[in-house]
């Protein structure tokens, strides 16, 4: 693992690496062990799998997870996408539900959140 | 030799091994032996004594102490090791196997030689290794045995006559005359040591030898001795020299030969050792009974009856090999019943040893290889001697002979020569040989030893039989051409006369002698004449004398009246006798005699003495018978019959018959008188050859008694110094005692006693009856029977009238017996019986202890009654105090409200205060009696922290500096020496002591005064000593205050002023001193100032202490933190585990779980109070965080509503926080979490909580005041 420049590739994505780690008090280890449990649990296909059959409790439980979890791990850019994704699933729950109206993958907050979860794939798997 | 050098590097096998022979008398000289002994010698030891069988013996013990080298009783199969001592068991026989001893039971029948035994198998065993010495002793025991370690040139030490207690050991061994040494048992010991070291170099030194000193020892022993011992086999003669060098003390040969060359007699002696020769009689004794039967019987029945037998035995040593040959003839001749002439050469080129055997005596340990039969028939016992009879005796001719110088002997028909070719080279041996050749006749037979043989001469000497090495000579046989040596007639000790042959004379020209032809020319024409002596013997004849001297028959004689003619005797004997009687010429005539048969004539006869040149008589006499013609001078007598001469002559002789037949009467009774002697003396025999075995019994009986003896004074002398001990340690004890027996009758007391109770001496045996006793108190004759029917010890304390006071004890005096009698089938087959045999009474003077007792006890009762006293006292202050106290706190209380009201009038105002200031001050005082009482009452313990040793002096300085200067005071502090450690300091009782002390100097001080602090620090063993001083310029303590001043309410008070205070601060300050374990100190001088010295010790933290002070002290927050127990809600496990992780870094134990349900259950499951907290997820599947929060408050435990519920959210709404708080929760954070929010937030619950409870305690105590 070549974390120098996994670190510097997060940072131009815009995440706040050293945040991170201050938070999980300066345990580099612990955080690149979390960023690999985040990398391998691929919770992102759920929340694909959960939109495309408009399960949207399911849809905002896991967007949650994701977001807390990009929280903790400081990858902005991704928590700023999921966040948005869980606002829309929140707000718009009732409305959801209702079949009022619809949320699914080609919405514009997903494709946006599925773009950044692939560039943090690659500069992840780069560094690998 | 390589062989035992490659043996030595075994670490405990002995280099040697020395055999110590001893008997009566030996215990004595074994002590001396082994005091001396070094106890690293290498060697092994082993001691044969002549012990009683059924006596157990001390000896190991005994001599164990006279040596530090372990002293072991021998047992079979042991192993000798170097450096240890054996000792023989009783009973038994003792050998050694290669390193291995052996023990056999011997024959109690028998006389048993165990020295000799063990000597034997050394000689075997250890062979030049082996050592054999022999000390004092009776008997001839080992005598024997030396002869074979002599054999296998072992080394023979014997203690001198003169130092031994008996002697006949000793002097049987040194008659052997083949000692080496002979000395008393400390210079014994001293040799050992000397051997010990010889040996361990011996080879070094042999190869040390060469050709050019060995020579020069050759031509020393040729110059002393005339032998040449060139050809003598140089191994023999090196391991001779090998033995002299030990002996001697010389390291090796160069020195040896310096010594040879300067002492003739040692090489004497070198010489002697050379050709000493070891010899027994009938040794290998199968090959004598192989000679008896094949050679000499042989030789008894060939050959004429009368032919010599000639036998030579060369280097015969000491004879016996000859005795033996000559018995073996002398048996075979009684066999075979021939009687035959013998005759036996015997030669040695040793002159003592021929000596020896021609006197045919030899000592009674050659019973061991004669057999009884032939000792009785062959030798006569004198005294422990025997001698070689008579008839044995001459049968040998023993001479002194060199085989190869001296011309040998001829015409032999046996030559025994056993043991001399092995002495000899090579090249001496065919000398030998060649020399046999001649003398031996054809069919002459040869007798060699075990080891020897006739090698390349089977032509000259064929093999008879060849295991017991007899050969039978063949005269045509060759001898191979060999060199010969010279003959060197020159060192013959004798000159030779010299011999006339025929040859010799007919090489000379014909030259007679005119005394030879004139004698021819007298004979021719003398009458015949006989020159007779005085004893009438004939001498030399003359003339014809074969008609009138006639041969007799039967016995030759000289004797002239048996030679003469019958009919001449009387005429004869007449004529000398007459002639000597008148000293000249007698002549008689006519005197008839019947020459020729049948023509008598009368001749004349004339004696006349002889003189010598100077006409002096000589012995002889010349008597001449004159035949025919005479023409006589001189004193001529008709010589006439006449018939009264021949009755008287008739008659003579008759009384002669007559009295030859009464003789011939006396003898034959003689000879029966003879013949019943005999007889008698045949029993006298008998009865003293029992008295001899019964002696030599006695004699065993008594070494062993001997032996016994000597053990037992040795136990003797050990009981008399124990008895010596016992008898100080008595005298010079302080107690009493008094030994009676069962009629009470004093048997012993000690001195003590006698001084108490005037015993005297007299008095043992007197009864205890008639003794005073000086105790009025006791029945004492009493007691001493109370104990002598229980048998159970009394003890009495009694005074006596003297005033003193005296523990007694009477006491059972038992002696102890083992009984072997009950020998049932009981367990205790054998029981120890105590019997009764009398008391043992003891005084102790215990005057001193009751008195002290008494003392004691009334010293115990007056504390006893201080103590009470005092703590009533204390009671009574703490009591009184504490009544006090609370009453004043309302005083107090009040006066303050009252002082915070506004309205007040200056008066009121400033009688407040003054009451103020009077109830602080009594408040103090109270405070202080109330610590007094407590510090009195050991209710005060300290309790240490621990602490930088510097913090706590700088922060009373801080505050000391501040009311110094209020004060008006110059005030300084330093602190000298610090490291400033951590250390282990009771913080609240030190910073009171030093302020007590600190504000009592300000004080004392006036204005502008000085105060000083210091504190000087040292450090040892672990620990920080603190050196606190505090001096002022004050008025100093007068010397009347000083004594009583660290007492509890004393004041020094001057005059009528009135000081302030208790008087309880110095009294304080001391107890606080003491319990800290310090020292407190002053120095004082009025007017000037005083300085206080306080001393206390304090540990220096451990590590573990100070880390675990610095978590307590570093936060508070994280003291708050430590040790918690909280409970993590949070589905998300990324998150989770970064909040795990935070809450372990605060030593915070956390628990997770992933739904609200989950979080419920758990918390009910472990109970109230379990968890200190709960960090609870708000967005969670199953049950989310907010309805969990609402049905753990709504649970109804003991903590359920108050424990904190720490809200988790990502939502940054204030509706959410809201929401929270709504749930029942007590703060809500914002994820991502930030470790400083979550543990502030923790601690703030915590705090909170712990304030909660202590509310809640102090209001429920407040109702329970109510």
């Amino acid at each position: 693992m070549n974390t120098e420049s996994l670190y510097a590739g997060l940072e131009r994505e815009g995440c706040d690496v050293k945040g991170a780690i201050r938070r999980m008090l300066g345990d580099e280890a612990l955080y690149l062990h979390l960023l690999e449990a985040f990398y391998q649990e691929r919770t992102w296909e759920e929340l694909q799998k959960a939109l495309e059959r408009k399960d949207y409790e399911a849809a905002f439980q896991t967007a949650h997870l994701i977001k807390g979890s990009t929280a903790t791990l400081g990858l902005t850019s991704i928590y700023e996408a999921v966040s948005r994704i869980v606002e829309k699933l929140r707000s718009d729950s009732l409305a959801l539900m209702n079949g009022e109206i619809s949320m699914d993958v080609w919405d514009p907050d997903f494709q946006e959140f599925e773009s950044r979860i692939r560039r943090f794939m690659k500069i992840y798997e780069s560094c690998h | 030799m390589e062989k035992k050098m490659t043996k030595k590097g075994n670490s405990t096998q002995p280099n040697c091994v020395v055999g110590i022979g001893a008997s009566a008398g030996g215990l004595e000289a074994l002590q001396q032996l082994l005091t001396y002994l070094p106890s690293n010698t290498g060697m092994a030891f082993v001691i044969i004594q002549h012990l009683a069988p059924d006596h157990k013996s001390l000896l190991s013990e005994i001599l164990g102490k006279y040596t530090v080298m372990p002293v072991i009783e021998a047992a079979n199969g042991m192993r000798v090791q170097k450096n240890h001592i054996y000792m023989i068991p009783p009973k038994y026989n003792i050998e050694i196997e290669s390193d291995t001893l052996r023990l056999q039971e011997y024959d109690h029948s028998k006389i048993n030689h165990p020295v000799d035994i063990f000597f034997r198998s050394l000689a075997v065993a250890y062979e030049n290794r082996s050592i054999a010495v022999i000390l004092s002793g009776t008997g001839s025991d080992g005598t024997n045995g030396i002869r074979s370690i002599k054999e296998a040139n072992g080394l023979i030490i014997v203690q001198s006559p003169e130092s031994s207690k008996f002697d006949g050991m000793p002097r049987n061994a040194i008659s052997t005359g083949i000692v080496d040494m002979i000395r008393n048992p400390e210079n014994i010991a001293r040799e050992m040591a000397h051997i010990a070291s010889s040996i361990a170099d011996s080879s070094a030194r042999m190869q040390l030898s060469d050709n050019e000193l060995m020579s020069k020892v050759f031509s020393i022993l040729k110059q002393v001795t005339n032998i040449n011992y060139q050809y003598y086999k140089q191994t023999t003669i090196l391991r001779r020299i090998e033995r002299r060098l030990v002996v001697t003390h010389n390291t090796n040969l160069r020195e040896y030969v310096t010594y040879l060359s300067k002492n003739p007699d040692e090489a004497k002696v070198l010489a002697k050792e050379v050709l000493i020769g070891v010899t027994c009689f009938f040794r290998d004794p199968e090959y004598f009974d192989t000679l008896k039967e094949r050679v000499i019987k042989e030789l008894l029945r060939s050959g004429s009856k009368s032919e010599q037998i000639r036998v030579w035995v060369a280097g015969c040593s000491t004879g016996e090999e000859a005795y033996s040959i000559a018995i073996l003839f002398m048996e075979a001749m009684e066999e075979l019943n021939i009687r035959r002439d013998i005759k036996i050469f015997a030669t040695d080129l040793d002159g003592d040893a021929i000596n020896k055997a021609g006197r045919g005596v030899y000592g009674d340990n050659i019973i061991e290889d004669v057999s009884v039969s032939r000792l009785s028939r062959y030798f006569t016992r004198k005294g422990n001697k025997y001698v070689v009879r008579h008839d044995i005796r001459t049968m040998i001719i023993f001479a002194q002979h060199n085989v190869f110088q001296d011309p040998p002997f001829g015409k032999l028909d046996l030559i025994s020569c056993r043991n001399l070719l092995i002495y000899f080279q090579t090249v001496l041996q065919r000398n030998l040989f060649s020399i046999f050749h001649v003398a031996l006749k054809d069919k002459g037979y040869l007798f060699l030893g075990r080891s020897e043989s006739v090698f390349d001469y089977d032509d000259v000497y064929r093999v008879i039989s060849a295991n017991e090495k007899i050969f039978m000579h063949n005269a045509s046989g060759k001898l191979p051409v060999h060199e010969k040596i010279d003959y060197s007639m020159q060192t013959m000790d004798r000159a030779l006369e010299p011999v006339y042959s025929a040859a010799h004379e007919l090489n000379e020209d014909i030259q007679y002698k005119p005394s030879e032809l004139e004698t021819k020319v007298f004979e021719e024409f003398m009458p015949a004449c006989a020159l007779i002596d005085d004893n009438n013997e004939v001498w030399r004849t003359y003339g014809d004398i074969s008609l009138f001297l006639v041969v007799p028959v039967g016995m030759m004689t000289a004797d002239l009246y048996s030679l003469v003619r019958e009919d001449l005797k009387i005429a004869v004997s007449t004529v000398v006798r007459e002639s000597r009687l008148q000293g000249k010429k007698v002549i008689y005539d006519s005197i008839p005699v019947e020459i020729e048969a049948g023509h008598p004539e009368n001749i004349a006869l004339s004696a006349s003495p002889v003189l010598d040149r100077r006409g002096e008589r000589t012995d002889y006499t010349a008597v001449v018978f004159i035949r025919g013609i005479r023409n006589f001078e001189g004193d001529i007598r008709q010589y006439r019959i006449d018939s009264a001469a021949s009755q008287r002559i008739m008659n003579l002789e008759n009384e002669l018959k007559v009295a030859q037949e009464n003789l011939r009467q006396t003898v034959t009774e003689l000879e029966s008188v003879n013949a019943e002697l005999q007889a008698a003396n045949e029993e006298l025999l008998t009865a003293n050859e029992e008295l001899q075995s019964s002696n030599e019994e006695l004699q065993s009986v008594n070494e062993e008694l001997y032996t016994v003896n000597s053990e037992y004074q040795i136990k003797v002398n050990e009981l008399a110094a124990v008895n010596d001990d016992m008898a100080n340690f008595l005298s010079t004890t302080l107690v009493g005692i008094l030994m009676v027996d069962r009629n009470l009758n004093i048997r012993k007391f000690t001195e003590y006693i006698a001084t108490e109770f005037n015993i005297v001496d007299q008095d043992v045996g007197r009864s205890l009856r008639y003794l005073s006793f000086n105790f009025g108190t006791i029945d004492m004759i009493g007691l001493c029977k109370e104990v002598l029917e229980t048998m159970k010890p009394i003890e009495k304390h009694c005074a006596s009238v003297a005033g003193k006071t005296y523990l007694i004890r009477i006491a059972p005096y038992n002696i102890i017996e083992k009984n072997h009698e009950n020998q049932n089938l009981d367990s205790d087959a054998i029981t120890e019986q105590k019997k009764l045999k009398g008391l043992v009474l003891t005084f102790v003077d215990t005057t001193k202890q009751v008195d002290d007792q008494q003392q004691i006890e009334e010293m115990a009762k007056a504390l006893r009654q201080a103590v009470k006293s005092s703590q009533e006292k204390e009671t009574f202050l703490s009591h009184m105090s504490h009544d006090m106290r609370t009453p004043m706190t309302a005083i107090l209380g009040l006066t303050q409200l009252e002082l915070a009201k506004t309205d007040l009038t200056e008066d009121t105002r400033d009688s407040l205060s003054k009451i103020e200031i009077s109830s602080r001050y009594l408040m103090g005082l109270i405070d202080e009696i109330l610590e007094t009482s407590r510090i009195n009452a050991g209710k005060v313990v300290t309790l240490t922290t621990t602490v930088r040793e510097n913090t706590l002096c700088k922060d009373i300085s801080d505050i000391i500096s501040g009311q110094a200067k209020d004060a008006g005071l110059e005030f300084s502090f330093r602190i000298n020496g610090s490291q400033d450690h951590y250390v282990l300091m009771d913080t609240e009782h030190v910073e009171r002591i030093l302020l007590n002390l600190l504000s009592n100097a300000m004080k004392f001080t006036p204005a502008h005064g000085k105060v000083k602090f210091m504190v000087d620090v040292s450090y040892e063993n672990g620990q920080s000593i603190h050196t606190y001083r505090i001096a002022d310029t004050g008025k100093g303590i007068s010397p009347g205050f000083r004594n009583h001043m660290f007492l509890p309410f004393e004041q020094e008070t001057n005059g009528s002023e009135v000081r302030e205070g208790t008087g309880l601060g110095l009294y304080i300050c001391r107890s606080l001193v003491d319990l800290l374990g310090g020292t407190i100190s002053y120095t004082s001088e009025v007017g000037k100032g005083t300085e206080f010295v306080v001393t206390l010790k304090y540990d220096l933290a451990t590590e573990e202490q100070i880390r675990l002070q610095n978590r307590e002290t570093r936060n508070y927050e994280d003291q708050l933190l430590y040790g918690k127990n909280v409970l993590v809600a949070e589905d998300n496990h990324i998150n989770a585990e970064v909040i795990v992780k935070m809450l372990n870094t605060k030593g915070i134990h956390a628990e997770l779980v992933r739904d609200g349900q989950e979080v419920i259950e758990l918390f009910r499951s472990q109970g109230p109070y379990y968890y200190q907290a709960i960090l609870m997820d708000i967005m969670m599947p199953v049950k989310n965080g907010l309805q969990a929060t609402r049905e753990i408050r709504q649970m109804g435990t003991a903590d359920s509503a108050n424990v904190p519920i720490i809200g988790l959210t990502a939502d940054v709404e204030e509706e959410t926080e809201a929401r929270c708080y709504e749930a029942g929760m007590n703060a809500c954070i914002i994820k991502p979490i930030e470790a400083d929010k979550l543990f502030s937030a923790l601690a703030r619950e915590f705090e909170e909580k712990s304030m909660r409870i202590l509310a809640e305690n102090s209001f429920q105590e407040g109702v329970n005041d109510l």
